[in-house]
């Protein structure tokens, strides 16, 4: 009742859906991780659209797994150029292929700073009715088309720290865009799933002899040694002598650390095809990786994965959940300092486990057993999940085991929720979002000064809201947008210089407050972006980003409040005062 | 309270055939990119050829 259905079948329901069958051109010029990325967000547009049509320009070389993929339309590589061939001749011919496709809507999703610029251009040259994403405008910088775009550009491209999974993003933003101009998705699409198990065509690559003879009935962990620290040698050797049902495969482009002989490794170092690690990665049970695009095609093929979260701007930065590793039951570990293999094996062998102890068995009490209670306070242990979408969908890391850092998880998760406000307009309770969590005085101490400097930036929000607005309102009054009175130039100055001296104080908060530079960042992103051409439409779309930053900041102001008041003393029966008074 | 509809619909080109003001100039600098990164490749690439690795 319930098998997927093929395109084909689920089109003739969808015309009695009412709905438009759109053409969706989707920019990736990214690298390969942003490409798999793209076609995880690609499934679960197809899975709630079925009777889209996917187009995807994507540059040569990179876009082998767009082409792998049976519902994508077509894929448009970057020309080749021939020896003494024009290259703008032979650009202007390629582009001229799309010229005349007409597609509905055009999404840019190359986050990659070194391809932003080529595909700005390929999107403002390509013409299609809606367009999503940077583009390059007519004074030729680069703009953002929508505010999923900006917000990308303002804090998950820069060094804010907030918690939707840049998968999440392109998946929300396209979503959104179809709602909009397509309508809901069919309740009975739902069950249309765009099966993981063969998300690429099947193929029959060649495999290497080596993996073709390996010792048979043994569990398989690829390893991918070149993201790893060289110290996974000894991983590897604590697993082959501890789990005799276990071999290694070890992936990746460089020779790197010596491995004594094993029957049990088999060593793929040294670059094997695409289709070749498709086909052993289905034979697999763990993938063990650093940061590498390894991680997502892992992800999109449902293997589950052992991670080896990055280092960032400070200790325990939680900057990798934006790219990390994505679906259901894989395990994140970020360390103080550098990887050590004992601790590593010691959270792995505990989830290796796992259908064994059924939970009966802590992960605190796993380390016990191995005498490395110690260690967790050198590790944060994660484990990731698909929320259901009642608590805003979308993958999230849970922190299992390890260091606390209460207070930068905290705003981690109020920006993430500041952006679901923004541009999804959901929200959890913010009231049992606080009630998880577990109030130290510190933390508690941390919000409060926060929210000495979250008055502040109110209050300069509200001033700027209200000078944009005067302005607007002054601007409309006037009869021309050029020619203007002595007493007209002269408020509208004043008006002008008001609002860089907020901008100026409110960067001067963000001096002393540096968690609160995100909104900063996001009243730059908005003004860069301006699209009016008149006075009267600028100043509009200045308050507008006022009341943006407004909303911001009335959600911290609700997230302290309510964590605050967790914290004050409560009565309980017969009016004796409790003992949550945590502040010191 | 969920952003204007303007930032989430994207934007609405109401001429799509009519192109960029600057067409001429983002063809020109879209080769150049193309090619540099096409020369990068080639010179990155090793002698005896690649394919699509992992």
């Amino acid at each position: 009742m319930n098998e997927p259905r093929t395109d084909s079948q689920s089109g003739s329901s969808l015309q009695t859906s009412g709905r438009k069958k759109l053409s969706l051109l989707i920019v990736q010029m990214g690298e390969v991780d942003e490409v798999f990325r793209s076609l995880m967000a690609l499934k679960a547009i197809k899975h709630l659209y079925p009777e889209v049509s996917i187009h995807v320009a994507s540059r040569r070389g990179n876009s082998d797994p767009f082409k792998r993929v049976e519902w994508i339309d077509s894929v448009l590589d970057t020309p080749k150029f021939q020896k003494g061939e024009d290259p703008v001749v032979k650009v202007a011919l390629w582009i001229d292929q799309v010229i005349l496709r007409n597609y509905d809507i055009l999404v840019n999703w190359t986050g990659d700073p070194k391809r932003i610029r080529v595909a700005s251009i390929l999107t403002s040259l390509i013409p299609a009715a809606v367009k999503l994403g940077d583009h390059v405008a007519e004074d030729l910088s680069i703009h953002s088309y929508d505010g999923w775009s900006m917000y990308r550009n303002a804090w998950a491209g820069k060094n804010v720290e907030q918690d939707i999974h840049q998968t999440d993003l392109i998946t929300t933003q396209l979503l959104t865009a179809l709602q909009i101009h397509s309508g809901d998705p069919a309740p009975e699409s739902a069950m249309n799933s765009v099966s993981s198990k063969f998300f690429f065509k099947a193929v029959n690559p060649a495999l290497p002899a080596v993996w073709l003879d390996r010792p048979k009935g043994l569990k398989w962990i690829a390893v991918h040694a070149d993201s790893m620290s060289e110290r996974i040698a000894e991983w590897i050797e604590m697993v082959l002598r501890r789990h005799p049902d276990q071999g290694i495969v070890l992936v990746g482009d460089r020779p790197g650390f010596e491995i004594a002989a094993n029957s049990r490794v088999v060593d793929l170092r040294g670059g094997i095809h695409f289709d070749s690690m498709i086909s052993i990665f289905s034979n697999c049970g763990w993938l063990v990786s650093g940061e590498h695009p390894i991680v997502d095609l892992a992800s999109l093929l449902n293997l589950r994965i052992f991670y080896a979260a990055p280092a960032g701007s400070r200790e325990f930065s939680l900057k990798w959940t934006e790219r990390g590793p994505y679906g259901n039951g894989h395990i994140a570990i970020s360390s103080r300092e550098e990887w050590k293999p004992e601790v590593a094996y010691a959270a792995w062998s505990y989830f290796q486990s796992e259908w064994f102890h059924k939970n009966r068995l802590t992960i605190h009490g796993h380390f016990e057993n191995l005498s490395m209670s110690a260690a967790l306070q050198e590790i944060q242990v994660f484990r990731s999940r698909i929320r259901p979408a009642n608590e805003g969908g979308g993958v999230s890391y849970e922190p299992i085991a390890g260091v606390v850092q209460e207070f930068e998880s905290w705003i981690y998760r109020v920006r993430g929720q500041i952006a679901r406000g923004w541009f999804c307009g959901w929200l959890p309770g913010v009231e049992e979002e606080v009630s998880k969590l577990t109030l130290s005085p510190a933390l508690v101490r941390r919000i409060r000064a926060l929210n000495d400097s979250v008055i502040v930036i109110e209050q300069l929000g509200s001033q700027g809201r209200s000078t944009a607005i005067a302005l607007e309102k002054h601007a409309k009054n006037m009869k021309s947008g050029y020619l203007m009175s002595v007493e007209d130039r002269t408020e509208i100055e004043e008006a002008g210089k008001k609002l860089l001296e907020i901008e100026g104080l409110i960067e001067r908060v963000a001096q002393v407050e540096p968690e609160l530079e995100c909104l900063l960042g996001w009243y730059r992103q908005m003004i860069h972006n301006l699209e009016s051409q008149s006075l009267a439409g600028m100043a509009r779309e200045t308050a507008d980003a006022f009341d943006l930053v407004l909303e911001g900041v009335d959600l911290i102001s609700a997230y302290t409040k309510k964590t605050l008041d967790l914290a004050k003393p409560k009565a309980i029966t017969s009016g004796v005062v409790g003992t949550r008074e945590l502040d010191s | 309270m969920v952003a204007d509809i303007r930032l989430l619909q994207g934007k609405l080109i109401e001429n799509p055939e009519q192109g960029s003001k600057n067409i001429s100039k983002l063809i020109e600098e879209l080769a150049l990119e193309i090619l540099t990164e096409e020369e990068l490749a080639v010179a990155a690439a090793p002698k005896n050829g690649s394919g699509s690795k992992s």
